[in-house]
């Protein structure tokens, strides 16, 4: 990568490096109630053979703007903006599922009850081939393929099913990972586990990751670089370390310090005030300055734009520039 | 403490395996302190917490609550203990009713406890809403109409309003954002200075059992394998597990 110039946005258009490129994605939600705006202009890009880290709390959108670019929401949603793969436009129909695989939190909820695990990786790799199954089981971390390939999804460990998710999901020989909250419902135990092997999978077939997550020690843990999203926009994006070790959004400054870590053990938290915005309602100005401690007059007029703080370091936030 | 089983293969229910789900924990909450007690699922956590509230009967064993034994005790003498000693869950969404509003909810552990009229109950209701930070428009809502954060700090207020000596926190924040998280973490040590409370605090968060707990106590496969004071924990645990489980918590 050369030093990109100071360009506006995580996006900067395609690039050679660029696996996936998302501009100005909105997503709205169309219930009989009224509309309710999910996404609200997202533009990222996903590069080749990285881990990206997609976080942020309940309600940010992060889950429904991946499953909107996999085709996963409901015909009735509105879905604008543009996806490029490899330099080539994408419709979001679902298009994009032929190079993705997705991988959930819950993965007893991705496998069928009543089918082995065995059947259900016939199914997807369409081979009954019992090497190639137990080498897709190896590739996931599981040896004693023998048993396993027999084995109903109940009579494993939360680890195991996620580990037979990704084996089913690698079956489909994807270019792109999506896990969205992978090792939420995991021990920490197995949560570290499962997390290097997703590492492992890049490092060892080249295979682009990326990482939803609402927790920033998962995200520190594995990924090159990390999207934070607030109120279905991206308030900063850079390399992890860039990110989480000198936070330039308030928002993501709120919410390292809300988090409880020996370092201020018995000290009062940092707890962020009021809720996320209603999706339902307009939002004037930035979506965060209702709960900001440094909001000032200009943050209530015109959504930030996200500015350049170091070279591949972005904030959305007025206050990287002076006062009016 | 056993649990009858349905076995792997007792689809029909002909076979049945009985699960020790806790074996041989002797643990004591100290009065005024927070206890955490921290371990990986299926480590017996919420069965201990549930054999104290009664909620599962031990096989054997005593669990003592201000001297007086609590195994076995019936009626108005267990109301009496019960009253004393509440538990707050994980997912406040199942522990709150679907269809009603949540000042009736709040209220109703006096009604069931005590013979405070009407509007001595609204009244006592309003100063626990404000003690915990609810807004005052939660009050008429629906459990669905309010935010998780909300709905958890409902039942809190619910938990609270008995005056309890001992509260039993099972994963009370695991379902919360963690900037909701930390407002909860701040209130539940405000309250316990303001209070006299006593803690015991079930989590499977490191990070967590530290910021609030005095002392720790680590449980894997029904039993306590190492109890310290929270700090000492941390520096210098002395079980093989403890140290597999320090490790392998992330840090941000």
């Amino acid at each position: 990568m050369t030093p990109e110039p100071a360009t506006p946005g995580p996006s900067s258009g395609w690039t050679m490096t660029d696996l996936l490129s998302v501009d100005d994605l909105r997503i709205t939600f169309n219930p009989p109630a009224g509309p309710v705006r999910a996404v609200r202009g997202v533009s990222l890009d996903v590069r080749h053979g990285e881990i990206l880290g997609v976080a942020g709390e309940s309600g940010c959108g992060k889950s429904v703007l991946f499953r909107a670019l996999l085709g996963m929401v409901p015909p009735s949603a509105t879905v604008t903006g543009s996806l490029r793969l490899d330099g080539a436009s994408l419709g979001m129909d679902g298009s994009l599922q032929a190079v993705a695989a997705l991988i959930q939190q819950n993965p007893g909820a991705a496998l069928n009850p009543v089918f082995t695990i065995g059947r259900q990786l016939h199914l997807v790799a369409r081979t009954d081939d019992p090497a190639v199954l137990a080498d897709l089981l190896a590739q996931a971390g599981l040896a004693d393929a023998p048993r396993l390939l027999d084995a109903y999804p109940h009579e494993l460990s939360g680890g195991m099913l996620q580990r037979s998710v990704i084996a089913l999901a690698l079956a489909r020989r994807p270019r792109l990972l999506i896990a969205d909250e992978p090792t939420t419902a995991l021990d920490a135990t197995t949560q570290a586990q499962v997390l290097d092997l997703l590492g492992e999978l890049r490092a060892r077939h080249g295979l682009t990751v990326i990482l939803i997550s609402h927790d920033l020690a998962v995200i520190r843990r594995l990924c090159d670089r990390v999207v934070v999203l607030y109120a279905g926009r991206v308030a900063e994006a850079g390399a992890t370390a860039d990110v989480l070790d000198a936070p330039g959004h308030p928002y993501t400054q709120a919410l390292l310090e809300s988090i409880p870590r020996p370092a201020v053990a018995g000290r009062e938290l940092a707890s962020i005030p009021g809720l996320i915005p209603d999706g339902r309602r307009p939002i004037a100005g930035c979506a965060f300055a209702p709960r900001c401690p440094h909001v000032r007059e200009d943050c209530r007029s015109g959504q930030p734009e996200p500015r350049p703080l170091h070279p591949g370091h972005t904030v959305a936030c007025v206050l990287m520039e002076p006062p009016p | 403490m056993t649990y009858p089983n349905r076995s792997a293969r007792g689809a029909r229910g002909a076979a049945t395996a009985r699960i020790t789900a806790i074996d041989g924990v002797n643990l004591d909450v100290l009065g005024g302190e927070t206890l955490a007690v921290v371990g990986e699922s299926g480590a017996g956590k919420s069965t201990l917490a549930q054999a104290m509230v009664g909620l599962t009967r031990p096989d054997a064993g005593s669990v003592r609550f201000d001297g007086a034994e609590l195994v076995g005790l019936q009626g108005r003498e267990w109301r009496a203990v019960r009253r004393r000693i509440q538990l707050v869950a994980q997912n406040p969404l199942l522990a709150l009713s679907p269809r009603r509003r949540i000042v009736a909810q709040i209220s109703e552990p006096l009604q069931v406890h005590t013979r405070l009229n009407r509007a001595r109950r609204t009244e006592l209701v309003a100063a626990m809403i404000a003690a915990v930070g609810l807004r005052a428009e939660v009050l008429d809502r629906l459990p669905h109409e309010i935010s998780v954060g909300e709905a958890q700090l409902a039942v809190l207020a619910r938990a609270l309003i008995l005056e309890p000596s001992l509260i039993l926190f099972d994963e009370p924040t695991s379902a919360l954002d963690v900037s909701v998280q930390a407002g909860v973490l701040n209130l539940l040590r405000r309250l316990k200075a303001d209070n006299e409370l006593t803690y015991l605090f079930i989590t499977h968060d490191l990070g967590v059992a530290l910021h609030l707990a005095d002392r720790i106590a680590v449980m894997r496969h029904g039993r306590i394998v190492e109890q310290q004071p929270a700090a000492a924990l941390f520096t210098a645990p002395r079980h093989p597990y403890t140290r597999s489980l320090l490790r392998s918590s992330l840090v941000v």
